[in-house]
């Protein structure tokens, strides 16, 4: 296996890992599990960070990096 | 009728008004935006500039605003694993980045080129995903 192939498989692992969690808490959240037993998905991780004051500057800050890295450059 | 019994639709289609103003003004913002991300290049004067003040307007605007309700927060069980999947991402790419950020390794930015760096449509579509988030970011902070 080659570096790019190992790396791109690193990628794809973390991509993986992410929906499964996705799934697993909209699978939860459907069934009625209540919120504070159930996993919770990205978007309700992210609000939650909104919650602070650090945590709301570190958000707003990356998505507009996001922009200027992947869309600006 | 009575001018009370008229009044809640009045009130109500003025509100369903209002919102598809809003709607419309959203889209045609964020189409024109990018449009502008598909048609300057990539690294060019203008895309760099579109993506800093756009992304700067809605920075000001969130930091202006208040904190989301705390009724929003998790415990720290429910974001070990999305805390995992970010520092398990932040690492691969230093990894790749230290390994040469180059074809044998590359990095995460590298591997969406395609996509978003050379291709207009690509671009064009990118722009609008990262509006969508940046707005979607800005209707969960506080007032």
């Amino acid at each position: 296996m080659s570096s790019r192939h190992l790396t791109e498989l690193g990628f794809a692992l973390i991509a993986v890992a992410a929906v499964a969690c996705q799934l697993r808490a909209a699978r939860a959240e459907g069934r009625g599990v209540p919120r504070a037993q159930r996993p919770v998905r990205v978007g309700e991780v992210v609000t939650a960070a909104l919650t602070t004051r650090t945590g709301k500057v570190s958000v707003l800050l990356t998505w507009w990096w996001l922009g200027l890295h992947f869309i600006g450059r | 009728m009575s001018e009370e019994s008229e009044t809640p639709p009045l009130a109500e289609s003025v509100a369903r008004a209002r919102v598809t103003a809003r709607a419309a003004t959203y889209w045609t913002g964020a189409v024109l935006v990018s449009l502008g991300f598909a048609y300057w290049p990539s690294l060019s004067v203008q895309s760099q500039a579109l993506a800093l003040a756009v992304g700067g307007g809605v920075v000001a605007v969130g930091l202006t605003r208040g904190l989301a309700p705390r009724a929003a927060q998790v415990t720290a069980r429910q974001a070990a694993p999305w805390g995992a999947a970010f520092l398990a991402l932040c690492g691969w790419e230093v990894l790749a980045f230290l390994g040469g950020n180059n074809d044998a390794w590359p990095t995460l930015s590298m591997l969406t080129g395609p996509l978003d760096d050379t291709n207009p449509a690509g671009r064009f579509l990118a722009g609008l995903v990262w509006l969508r988030v940046g707005t979607w970011l800005l209707s969960r902070v506080g007032p």
